[in-house]
Order: structure tokens, then C-alpha cells, then sequence
């Protein structure tokens, strides 16, 4: 008995080794038999019997209809289960050969050596390559090396606007300084009408939707970049601590909703299409659900802008938090033999005929789209189109960031807008939680 | 005391075990008349009783949600998980019980301090480890975590119970000839019925409501289990609440139901002196 | 410990009997365990890249504020259960084996239905009840002229950690009731009924007889609580997202987003091994106040 007992423990130590030691190395498949394609293993979140409509669902059945030859093995998750999901299998390298990441991931996984860069592919099809817009693949670039394909991203800072009710406030125009945009909110606060709709249990936005823009405009896109590459920029910096006390401030003069915290971005919606909020602040991404469900009378008053010029700030005015997002990546360790069809299935997924279907569905294609009168939008979207016309993207925040980084900014932006922290602490902490990642 | 002090007194205990009772059963029965509302009416109003009963959200749940799918393979999964649990655990547990072994204590204590562990601690060394021993996306890989994590509780109520059951009618029955396995199954493992009715509800519960292995372990769509199923109601943008009541309210029956199967049964299972220490 | 030869089984049943649960016991918990104690001591952010740095992860974890607010959280949530869910269920059994509550039947089934329901619900519905305005809770104080009270139940930091224990202790209270209902029904009435003739009533007979009897369940029960409260997580998760701010972060939530948010995995692994240690410490100091332990 107690030599079984003995045996056993050294049993279970042994293997908790093994499995460590097999956890890092992983097998590579072996292509299939003669004639038969070898499968992609396929991870992604768009599900085409979901109640939610997709255009990558659609795009992907289209593809697989258009290709019956290749194979595919598919595995969907739901948006928080992919995250938790395809954060496990990177840490047992059991990627699949074609999954989504976003900007935040990429640096980590390239140095964990888990993607492989897709510029080869690119090259393969220069109409492709060349129909992205503008700067669109860059955060998922480094080094010159690209390691993710964007399909569709738009800016996650828009305001959605109730045109009857800041009317009623004085305000027939949405106002174009920062000064009338605050006399705005206290003028909605007099009327008691919550100026602008927050949910940020989630605790992302915050800083997605609002203060990526606000940085921006203090700091100028340089900062960012001085920052991201560690040349010098501190979150302590006087124009990003006064981007924090721009967002502090619209809190203490009462813009947000009291239960800001402890309601999420659907919740906050709820509340603009219930007429008892005269803003509220999402990506364009919203733009579909005012759509589809937001009662009638509101679709039809509902205005979209973008924050007003605060005067004499450091950075562009006209900026704008967006273009990153959820990106096709390629695992690592891909057999050869299936990166021509994986090429062929993200520039399916991806290129201009894509992106029409992108638009139609009233998200924001990363590609170019000639044309654009010809497509049968909906209202929003064309004016969701013309806004953007007149702005230019800005990085977002926690999509470039480091997910640690990221956590701690969200957590202490939470902090200071519930009054634990002033501006400059809160800067102070990011700035610590910063260094330490420096550091190590 | 006089008698009308004592009346207030006998009333004001029934009016608050009322209240708390209340409390108890009114979560269940605002999700199924919330379930049959429209999104819109929802949202006007959450505690307002639905104008016109809306069964689409069951009939979508089923057909967009694949809840059908999910509710077998959670039946399935919770099924095996419920005999293991309990065919391993009262064996185990009869062993502790009745009999001295060298690390009888120390294997005992490890049993309990499961209770212990934070599963979502565990995930990646879980995932390491069946990706190593080749048991992902298999119908049955959800039964060996479920049953392993359940163990603990089992054997700590079948070991608790057993004690409390005198030894003479398994000694009778040994000396009149019948094998420790026979008298095991026969004698003692009946007695235990009331216990093993709390332990088919708790692991039935436990087995059917889990969320992070099922994530983690379980990669096709047809192996998937209920609460992940629950997951896909609520998007990264969207989400249609009365939907999602309407597949959580599905969720919900059968646990109910088997509990409303068993629950004199636990009733007696605890009062036959099922956690007595 | 009761001994018989007589209904000992063979060697070979024995461990029939025996090894299956251990061996699956040991696989899926202990070897997980022990590689969740083997990531600790490395930064690892997944994948292949993994740099030993022996005790550092434990070392910044005795000073992480967030962890120490989390663990504070947690014995928040321990203390107020022990109190609520253990006091309520206790005095709930004592009036159910009294004869002057009505519909016993009724109300120990229904007590028992959050139980069964799925954090995820519970979770949800409590959100609902505390909303700010369209709120149960709110409405309710409302309506009773009690203006004065109504407060953003789950966004005051200094109220928060409350709020998200209210729904963890209503929970649990059924759970709890059966097991005392149990332990109680078990004892022999003869005992009350010999105590009744030397003049006990009520009160004395809960303060002298059912109490003391009672003590073991009664520790058992504090045990459960520490050990499942340890890890609470997915209700306030669902109400809160531990929020504001990091004021209703708990351990296991903490742990969670470290390894699956900010991708420090092997630091993740060590707040989950703190998590346990911390679990059987606090379990040993209450056996220690609690006197005794068994066996």
C-alpha cells in the first residue's frame, strides 16, 4: 500500500513534467492523403445561424460554396468566449492555422512566435494590398512584417445624438467647441435629462470610446507612437493629464448617468432609445443596433458627430479613435500546402467586393470602395460615411496597447471617474504599471 | 407572555417566512413571464407582466440558439457525471468510512481541499493536459473534470453518512456468507438513498450549469453544452434580452424539475443525518 | 473508528474500491495544480517563450494592493455569510421545527430554488433589482416614502462590496437550512421533551440543548462557506464586472483577468496557488477559534 502510494506520487510528479514539457512543443499535422486537401483549422466568432446578421458569415459561406474542394475544420465562439479561447490555445501553442487577433495581441503572440506574416500573400494579389485604406494594416504590423488581414473597423468613437432633445437645450447645431459642449451638458443636467448615456461595466469604454479620442487630441498621434515604441512619452505628460481631466471633468458636471458603472454598452443604449438620454458614445459599430432596434421617432432624431475642437489642444482636432479591431491571422507552425487557399479565403473575406457587403451590413470595410453612391445604404450609414469624410483615424488605445497595460488603464480610468484618483494619480499609476512593463 | 403578544409573534414569524420565501421562488417566476415579453416591452418596463405572451423567443432560442443540441449534450454530460460521481464517490467513501489504511487521513483531506481550488485557475494546465493525453472535443471529456471536481463533495457526504450507519447488519450479513461486494451493494449503499438523492441534484446542478471547462475543453458546435449556449444570446455589441431569458429559463426548468423530483428525498437525506460532522 | 475484519474485503477489492476517484482525482486536480505551481514561477505570456524567475511572481504578490483589496473583498463576503447564511438558515430551522409556522413543506422547498438556479441568473436578476431607476430596490423605497435611501446600489465604492454580498448570501441560505433542518430532526426528542419537563422553553431549549448539539454541523457549515466563498465569482462578475473601479474585484476574478486579460499567465498561476493557500489558512484559524477539530 504505501509503496503504491509511493509510486503514485512519483507517477503524477512525472507527469505534471511531461505535460509542461509537451505543452511548448506541439506537432505539426501531417498533410492528408494524395488528392484529398489537407483541413484549415478555422477559429472565428461569425456564426451564420446567429440572430445577429454578419457579413463575415455571409462571406464565409460564400467562399466555402465557391470552393467545395477545401475543407475546413470550424470551431465558433461566442466574442467573450474567443477571447478566453484563443487565449488558452496560444498558451498551449494549439493555435488553429487561421484565427482572429486583435492589434493588442499581435506583439505578444510575434514574440511567443505564433504567427506567421502575411505579407507573401499580400504580394500575391497587388489589387488586394493596394485597396486597403490608408495605414489600415498597420497595427498589425512590426517590424515590416505584416500578421493580420482586417476586414472591417471603424471608429469607436461616435456620438450618437438626440436632435429634439439638444435642441431643447439650446443647441439647434451639435456644438462645435468643447467650451459649448460643456455648457450643453449643463444646460441638459438643468432640464434633468442625462446628457450622455455611459455603461462601462465592461470597463473598456471609457477608454475605447472616449479617451483614445480625447488623448488624441491633447497629445497629437506622435505621442502615442513615442509611447508604443518607449521613446520618451510618459502618460504623465501635461496633455494626456489633461485628457484625463477632460473626461473627469464631463463626470463631475454630472454627463454621465449615475449607475455609469454598473450597466454595460447595451444598457447604455437602452437608455438613449428610451429618450431619457440625449447622448451616448459608442464605435460605429452601434450604428446598426439604433437601426434594428431603437424605436422610430428616435432613429429619425438621432444626429451622429464626433467630440468638438477643444481650444488651443496640442493634437488634430478633426481625430478620431479607430481603424483597429479584430484581424485573419495565420498560426506559426501553417503546413505550407494550405497557405494558398488561406490566402484565397482572407482576400475573399477581406478585398473591395468584401467590403461592399461590409458596408451594406452598416459596419466600416478596412478595404476601398469605388462607388460608394451606387451601394443601397441605409440612412445611418451614409451618415455615418459623410462624417467620416471629414476626420482622420487616431490609434485606440487598448487595441494597441499591451493587455496589461490596457486592464490597468481601464480599471484606474474606472477609479478616477468613481473620485478615488485625481487626473495626475491616475496618470501616475498607468505610468507605474507602465515602467514595470518596461522593466521586465 | 399573554396570549395576544404571543399571536402577534406566531403571525409576524409567518409573515416573514412568507416574505423570504417569496423572495426565493420570485427570481424563477419573473424570468418565465419576462421570457414571454417582446424586446421592446422589456425595455420599457422590467418588472411589467407581458401584454401578449410571446412564445417566439422559445422557438427562436430552440432554432437560432441551437438550444436543442445543447440540451443533450448537457443531459448526456450530467447524466454519466451524476452515476460516476456517485458510484466512485460512495465506494471511496465507504472505504474512508469503515476501515483503517496507511494516508487514510492524508487521502482524505486531499479529497476535501478540492473543494478548495479555483477552477479558472486551472484552465490552461487542464487544457495542457488533455491536449496531451488526446481527450479534447470528445463527447465524454467533460465527465472526467465534472466527476473529479464533484468527488470531493461526495465523498465528504457519503463518508459523513456511512459513519452514522451502524456496522452490525454488514457484519451479519458477512458471516451469514455474503461477499464485502454483495453486502456493499445490497445493505449499505441503499441506506444511503437519501443521501444519493442530495448528491443527484448538487451534481446534476454542478454538471449542467458549468461554464469554463465546457469552454475551454469542448471545440465542436454538436459537443457544446447548455451555458455555453447561453453565451451566444448575448454578443460583443448586441444582445436581445428577452431571448436570452427565454434560453436561460431553458436552462433552468429541468434543474428545477429534478429538483422538484428529489426534493422530499433530500429533505430526508439530510434528516436521516446525512452532514451530522 | 469503527474496525471489522468481518467486512473487510480483499486486498485486491479494496482497492477497486478506492483507487478509480483517486486516480481520476489525481489527474484532473492534483497534476493541475501542480502545474499551475510550476507556471508560477515563471513569466510566461503563453506559447513557447517561458523565462524562470523562480520566486519573483510571489514576491510582487505580497505587496499587489489589488490582490490584497481582492482578498479583503473575499473575507467581506466570508464574514457576511457566515453571519447571514449560517445565522439566517439557523434561525429559519429553528422556526420550521417549531409548530408555529405554516406550510413548512412549501417553504422549505421554495428556500432551497436559488440553489439551484445558475449564478449567471442570479446575477443578472440582482443587477435588475438594483438599477438605478428602473430598479425593484429603488422603486420599492420609492414607494415607501424613503427618497433619502435610494443610492446607485452598485456604483458606490463604498456600498458596492455590500450590495454583491446581499444576492451571495440569499443564495446560499437554502442550502444551509437543510443541512441544520437535517441536524436537527436528528436529534432525539426525547432529549426537548425531558428538557420541557424540568421547565425549558423556547429560547433556553435553542440556547442549551439545540445549539451545542449542533456545534459540528455548525462547523461544518462555517467550513463550506469559507471554501466556497474563497471563490466566488461569476454573480458579481455578471453584476459588476468587479467594478467600480477594483472595488468589488474578488481573488478569483482577479486571478482570471490577470491570466486571461493582461496575459501574465505564470502570474496569474500564482494568484491562484495565494487563492489556495490562502483558502486552507483561513479554514486552519477558523478550526483554531472554533475549538476542536474532528478526528
Amino acid at each position: 500500500m504505501k509503496k503504491g502510494l509511493r509510486v503514485m506520487t512519483a507517477t503524477l510528479l512525472t507527469s505534471s513534467l511531461v505535460l509542461t514539457a509537451t505543452a511548448c512543443g506541439s506537432k505539426k499535422e501531417t498533410a492528408g492523403k494524395e488528392g484529398v486537401k489537407p483541413k484549415i483549422t478555422f477559429m472565428h466568432m461569425y456564426d451564420k445561424n446567429s440572430a445577429q446578421p454578419s457579413h463575415q458569415a455571409d462571406l464565409i459561406e460564400n467562399f466555402k460554396q465557391a470552393h467545395p474542394d477545401v475543407n475546413f475544420d470550424e470551431e465558433i465562439q461566442s466574442h467573450d468566449n474567443y477571447e478566453t479561447k484563443i487565449k488558452t490555445l496560444a498558451a498551449a501553442n494549439e493555435l488553429p492555422d487561421l484565427f482572429l487577433v486583435k492589434p493588442s495581441m499581435v506583439a505578444t503572440f510575434v514574440e511567443n512566435g505564433l504567427l506567421h506574416p502575411l505579407n507573401d500573400q499580400l504580394d500575391k494579389n497587388s489589387d488586394w494590398k493596394n485597396g486597403f485604406s490608408e495605414g489600415i494594416l498597420e497595427p498589425y504590423t512590426i517590424d515590416g512584417k505584416t500578421y493580420g488581414v482586417q476586414m472591417s473597423g471603424g471608429p469607436t468613437h461616435v456620438i450618437y445624438y438626440n436632435k429634439e432633445l439638444i435642441a431643447k437645450a439650446g443647441f439647434p447645431e451639435f456644438p462645435t467647441t468643447w467650451t459649448e459642449f460643456e455648457t450643453m451638458i449643463k444646460e441638459l443636467v438643468k432640464q434633468d435629462i442625462t446628457p450622455i448615456a455611459l455603461g462601462n461595466k465592461g470597463k473598456w469604454v471609457a477608454n475605447s470610446s472616449y479617451l483614445s479620442t480625447l488623448g488624441d487630441r491633447f497629445t497629437g498621434t506622435e505621442w502615442f507612437n513615442s509611447l508604443a515604441a518607449h521613446e520618451g512619452a510618459k502618460f504623465t505628460d501635461p496633455e494626456f493629464v489633461q485628457a484625463l481631466g477632460a473626461l473627469d471633468n464631463l463626470v463631475k458636471i454630472g454627463a454621465f448617468n449615475k449607475d455609469m458603472n454598473s450597466i454595460d454598452n447595451k444598457q447604455q443604449r437602452s437608455v438613449y432609445f428610451n429618450g431619457k438620454a440625449a447622448m451616448f458614445i459608442e464605435g460605429s459599430w452601434a450604428a446598426t443596433a439604433v437601426e434594428t432596434n431603437a424605436p422610430k421617432d428616435i432613429v429619425e432624431k438621432t444626429g451622429l458627430a464626433v467630440f468638438p475642437a477643444f481650444e488651443g489642444a496640442k493634437g488634430d482636432q478633426n481625430s478620431v479613435s479607430g481603424g483597429g479591431g479584430w484581424a485573419y491571422a495565420v498560426n506559426a507552425n501553417v503546413d505550407p500546402a494550405k497557405l494558398d487557399d488561406i490566402q484565397k479565403l482572407i482576400q475573399s473575406l477581406t478585398d473591395s467586393s468584401a467590403a461592399k457587403l461590409v458596408l451594406e451590413y452598416g459596419d466600416i470595410p478596412s478595404s476601398k470602395v469605388e462607388n460608394i453612391e451606387s451601394l443601397n445604404l441605409s440612412p445611418m450609414s451614409k451618415q455615418l460615411i459623410k462624417l467620416l469624410e471629414t476626420t482622420k483615424y487616431a490609434p485606440i488605445y487598448d487595441t494597441r496597447l499591451s493587455p496589461g497595460l490596457t486592464e490597468s488603464m481601464n480599471t484606474t480610468m474606472q477609479e478616477m471617474m468613481i473620485g478615488k484618483y485625481t487626473p495626475q494619480q491616475a496618470a501616475e499609476i498607468m505610468q507605474k504599471e507602465y515602467e514595470n512593463e518596461v522593466k521586465q | 407572555m399573554t396570549n395576544a403578544v404571543k399571536k402577534i409573534g406566531v403571525v409576524g414569524i409567518n409573515v416573514i417566512m412568507f416574505i423570504v420565501s417569496l423572495s426565493c421562488i420570485f427570481p424563477l417566476i419573473w424570468m418565465l413571464y419576462s421570457s414571454l415579453k417582446t424586446e421592446q416591452e422589456f425595455n420599457l418596463n422590467i418588472m411589467s407582466l407581458p401584454s401578449k405572451p410571446q412564445f417566439q423567443n422559445y422557438i427562436d432560442a430552440f432554432e437560432i440558439g441551437k438550444m436543442g443540441t445543447y440540451f443533450w449534450n448537457s443531459a448526456f454530460v450530467s447524466l454519466l457525471t451524476v452515476v460516476f460521481t456517485i458510484l466512485f464517490g460512495f465506494f471511496t467513501a465507504y472505504v474512508i468510512a469503515r476501515f483503517k489504511f496507511p494516508f487514510r487521513n492524508a487521502i482524505y483531506f486531499m479529497f476535501l481541499a478540492g473543494m478548495l481550488i479555483p477552477i479558472h485557475g486551472l484552465l490552461i494546465p487542464i487544457f495542457v493536459e488533455f491536449k496531451t493525453l488526446a481527450l479534447l472535443d470528445q463527447p465524454y471529456t467533460l465527465v472526467f473534470p465534472y466527476v473529479a471536481f464533484h468527488l470531493s463533495m461526495a465523498i465528504f457526504l457519503f463518508e459523513n453518512f456511512i459513519k452514522s450507519v451502524p456496522l452490525d447488519v454488514e457484519e451479519a450479513a458477512c458471516i451469514d456468507g455474503s461477499s464485502p461486494t454483495n453486502t456493499v451493494l445490497r445493505i449499505v449503499f441503499p441506506l444511503c438513498l437519501p443521501v444519493i438523492s442530495t448528491a443527484i441534484i448538487l451534481f446534476f446542478l454542478g454538471a449542467w450549469n458549468e461554464f469554463p471547462f465546457a469552454l475551454v475543453l469542448i471545440k465542436s458546435a454538436n459537443l457544446q453544452t447548455l451555458p455555453i449556449g447561453l453565451t451566444n444570446f448575448n454578443g460583443q455589441y448586441t444582445s436581445n434580452y428577452t431571448q436570452m431569458l427565454a434560453a436561460m429559463a431553458i436552462v433552468a426548468l429541468p434543474v428545477v424539475i429534478v429538483y422538484l423530483i428529489f426534493a422530499k428525498r433530500v429533505m430526508q437525506g439530510m434528516t436521516a443525518g446525512a452532514v451530522k460532522g | 473508528m469503527n474496525e471489522s475484519s468481518a467486512i473487510r474485503p480483499r486486498r485486491t477489492t479494496f482497492l477497486i474500491y478506492l483507487l478509480p476517484s483517486v486516480i481520476l482525482f489525481a489527474f484532473m486536480v492534483i497534476v493541475p495544480v501542480l502545474l499551475a505551481v510550476r507556471y508560477s514561477f515563471f513569466k510566461w505570456s503563453g506559447g513557447s517563450k517561458m523565462d524562470f524567475i523562480g520566486l519573483d511572481n510571489y514576491r510582487v504578490l505580497l505587496t499587489d494592493s489589488y490582490f490584497w483589496n481582492a482578498f479583503l473583498n473575499n473575507l467581506l463576503i466570508v464574514f457576511c455569510s457566515v453571519i447571514g447564511q449560517i445565522g439566517i438558515a439557523f434561525a429559519i430551522s429553528i422556526f420550521l421545527m417549531s409548530k408555529i409556522v405554516k406550510l413548512k413543506g412549501f417553504h422549505r422547498t421554495v428556500i432551497f430554488v436559488p440553489v439551484i438556479l445558475s449564478s449567471v441568473v442570479i446575477g443578472f436578476l440582482w443587477g435588475m433589482i438594483y438599477n438605478q431607476d428602473a430598479g425593484m430596490l429603488n422603486w420599492l423605497l420609492r414607494t415607501l416614502g424613503l427618497e433619502s435611501w435610494i443610492k446607485p446600489w452598485l456604483d458606490d465604492p463604498n456600498i458596492v462590496m455590500y450590495s454583491v454580498t446581499a444576492p451571495i448570501v440569499w443564495q446560499y441560505i437554502g442550502f444551509y437550512l437543510i443541512i441544520f433542518l437535517a441536524a436537527m430532526q436528528s436529534i432525539n426528542s426525547e432529549i426537548y421533551e425531558m428538557a420541557e419537563l424540568d421547565g425549558a422553553t423556547g429560547f433556553k431549549k435553542m440556547r442549551h440543548i439545540t445549539l451545542p448539539l449542533l456545534s459540528s454541523t455548525i462547523k461544518i457549515a462555517i467550513m463550506l462557506c469559507i471554501a466556497g466563498n474563497m471563490k466566488a465569482f461569476d454573480s458579481i462578475f455578471v453584476m459588476t464586472g468587479g467594478g467600480p473601479g477594483s472595488s468589488s474585484t474578488v481573488m478569483a476574478q482577479y486571478a482570471y483577468d490577470t491570466s486571461f486579460k493582461a496575459y501574465k499567465l505564470g502570474y496569474g498561476s500564482a494568484i491562484s496557488v495565494g487563492i489556495m493557500i490562502l483558502s486552507v489558512a483561513l479554514i486552519i484559524v477558523s478550526r483554531l477559534i472554533g475549538g476542536k477539530s474532528r478526528d
